[in-house]
């Protein structure tokens, strides 16, 4: 049972650089209208000159509550920070810009989430314009590590034991800018345990020099993060280059090949069919194959091609031509499942990695398997536990998204399908540009380690044709490891263009029984979002709650209206 | 059966001119001409494969939009409700307050 901790104190840091005096007002305010009891405020001026702003923090001083401290000299936000965190008496630390705002019960919710093993809290945060309007909320996920060294994905609002940061040594000099990222990365290495709040409980003004406002506005702040995620990589023991992408805030973690890089055998089940892309028939497996054999970086290979007992004698041929001796025929016979195929290429296989492969897919980026492969024989983390399996990102043949990892929301999707290959994803969190934990990812291009397949039992048989790979997901993740998702590893998949997609009722059924809580409830989601909507869509905060399958749409406007008036008596 | 029949080397020569004089018929007389048919169906899929992209691109702007509208449908749902709240709070208070006045002049 979860112990609640009895009226700790709360120590809100907030160093002070010459910002608007009317924006430091508000934020002053919301700390002074917690409805969180004891809370003190410590207020760190680096040196500000602007007009207005000594006033209002000697105004401030005047207050039992608040500590102003002023530096001699500006040091800049780091020092500043150190200084409030060194006079700092509470239990608790929370972090507060100088133009942000609370929500009136932040500090109490925040505190309502700890209990004696959990070290660091942190919740959704929204924006304000200069003008104080509200323009978007950033609804996250829970504790993501993996996509945390690649994007700092909660910035805002942070609270944490006081010791544990102290212990850290506070934010550290040289990281500037992305002093957050590098404090929450450090926290996130130590602490027991990690609790996201779904609400929104920070406002974030988006300042013309803020983070906040994005591109270029603040640029060596992500050169400091860059840094800050390399030595981050370093202290787990990950062995991995950290490069800046085209989207600002988000890095790219490229993890070195274990020595020797292990043998990797690519499972593909095929008949052999043929079909129309891009205006020229092509047989499937033999394409798929073909990309990777032109293609690939990746230096050991072996493909176990499982082939049904009608798949035509001169495609067997053509990948013994293709692979030579590194070709492994698997006979399958009977009725067509996708399950029972895999499971026959696994047993064949004899590679420590097995990379499952749709045959209507084509390798795309060179570097695809490297990625998979790094990512899967990454080091194991704290409590978060090692990845066990990987995805990669698919598009269709017209280069939209058809898999951006699952949602398990409401029933098992495909996250964001349709949007444009070249898009980074719904703002602000941009999921379709970065490597990030997800609750699951389609089979159709995914690796896993040999024996952690074979632990787990494979693809389970009851599934046929759909959802063995969601089943395969929540069992890899019931073991106690992690799925991740990247967009580094790019593949083409003509999706159901060798079969019609069709879901038996049964598969429904064994999916729902098995894994109802799990599919109705995405860590890696956001409750706020639309249950209707796999594109991380803001789920109004007072609508009801969805009642899962069956549940009505929302109102249209009309309706709503029509339903509001009835319900006044009008 | 014949003696050449049952000869498989045979058997396998006149298979050979068969598929030979099959093939010759679909290149045409020169083996450049077959070249030159691979390397225009190559660019002509390479075409088709650019317009599908870019009928791609165009698709996925469709999808972000239709995202964005569906968040602002949710957004003036939500809006409504709060205002019709509102209102209805208000006029629940003017109902009173006359109600009220209308007991204290009954009295």
């Amino acid at each position: 049972m979860k112990e609640r901790l009895i009226d700790p104190l709360v120590s809100v840091i907030t160093p002070v650089f010459d910002p608007d005096p009317a924006h430091l007002a508000a934020c002053l305010e919301s700390v002074e209208l917690q409805t969180a009891n004891r809370v003190e405020h410590i207020i760190v001026d680096d040196g500000s000159t602007r007009d207005g702003v000594a006033e209002l923090l000697r105004r401030s001083a005047d207050r039992s509550s608040n500590i102003v401290l002023r530096r001699a000299t500006q040091g800049g936000i780091v020092a500043a920070s150190n200084d409030g965190l060194a006079a700092a008496t509470g239990e608790f630390v929370a972090f507060l810009d100088h133009d942000d705002v609370l929500r009136r019960d932040a500090i109490a919710t925040m505190l309502a989430a700890f209990d004696d093993c959990v070290d660091l809290v942190y919740s959704d945060h929204d924006f304000l314009d200069a003008s104080g309007q509200h323009i978007g909320p950033c609804l996250k996920p829970q504790w993501s590590p993996e996509r945390l060294r690649n994007q700092n994905y909660i910035t805002h609002f942070v609270m944490a034991r006081r010791k544990l940061v102290v212990d850290l040594g506070g934010f550290r000099s040289g990281f500037d800018g992305a002093q957050d990222h590098d404090l929450v990365l450090r926290l996130g290495e130590t602490a027991r345990q990690i609790v996201h709040v779904p609400e929104v409980l920070y406002h974030w003004r988006q300042a013309p020099t803020s983070v906040a406002a994005g591109v270029d506005a603040k640029p060596w702040a992500f050169d400091a993060g860059q840094r800050a995620v390399a030595e981050h990589c370093e202290r787990i023991g990950l062995d991995a280059t950290v490069d800046t992408t085209e989207q600002e805030g988000i890095y790219r973690v490229r993890h070195t090949l274990p020595s020797p890089p292990p043998l990797v055998s690519v499972l593909i089940p095929t008949r052999g069919s043929a079909g129309y892309i891009w205006g020229i028939s092509r047989c499937f497996v033999v394409e798929a194959v073909r990309s990777i054999v032109e293609r690939s970086t990746y230096p050991d290979l072996e493909f176990v091609v499982i082939v049904d007992d009608d798949t035509p004698p001169a495609v067997i041929t053509t990948l013994q031509d293709l692979v030579g001796e590194r070709l492994v025929l698997v006979e399958h016979h009977g009725e067509f499942n996708f399950s029972t195929k895999m499971n026959e290429g696994a047993a064949a296989a004899s590679g420590d990695l097995l990379l499952f492969l749709n045959d209507d897919t084509e390798l795309i980026e060179p570097d695809s398997i490297q990625t998979l492969v790094g990512l899967v024989t990454g080091p194991s983390e704290g409590t978060s536990g090692p990845v066990g399996m990987v995805g990669a990102k698919l598009l269709f043949d017209d280069g939209t998204v058809q898999h951006g990892g699952h949602v398990y929301f409401h029933g098992p999707h495909h996250a964001s399908t349709g949007w444009s290959g070249t898009s980074p994803g719904p703002l602000p969190l941009r999921p379709l540009a970065v490597a990030r934990e997800c609750s699951g990812v389609t089979a159709a291009v995914a690796m896993m380690s040999a024996e952690l397949f074979n632990e787990l039992g494979g693809f389970p048989e009851e599934l046929p044709l759909n959802y063995n790979d969601v089943d395969l997901s929540l069992r890899v993740r019931a073991a106690g490891y992690r799925i991740v998702w990247t967009p580094h590893s790019l593949w083409y998949h003509f999706e159901s263009r060798t079969r019609i997609g069709e879901v038996l009722p049964r598969e429904t059924a064994y999916i729902e029984q098995r894994w109802a809580h799990e599919l109705r409830n995405d860590p890696y989601y956001n409750p706020r979002l639309s249950p209707l909507w796999f594109d991380w869509l803001e789920w109004p905060l007072d609508e009801p709650t969805f009642a899962g399958h069956g549940a009505t749409k929302p109102d249209t406007f009309t309706t709503a209206v029509r339903r509001s008036i009835k319900r006044i008596g009008l | 059966m014949s003696e050449v029949d049952q000869d498989p080397v045979v058997h396998d020569v006149e298979a050979l001119i068969a598929e030979n004089k099959r093939l010759r018929r679909l290149v045409g007389p020169l083996e450049q001409s077959y070249d030159d048919l691979r390397t225009e169906l190559v660019g002509a899929s390479e075409a088709v494969k650019i317009a599908e992209q870019a009928n791609g691109e165009l698709r996925g702007e469709i999808m972000e939009l239709t995202v964005a509208l569906e968040q602002a449908r949710h957004n003036i749902g939500k809006l409504h409700r709060i205002v019709l709240q509102r209102a209805r709070h208000m006029g629940g208070r003017v109902v009173r307050r006359f109600q009220r006045q209308l007991a204290t002049f009954n009295r």
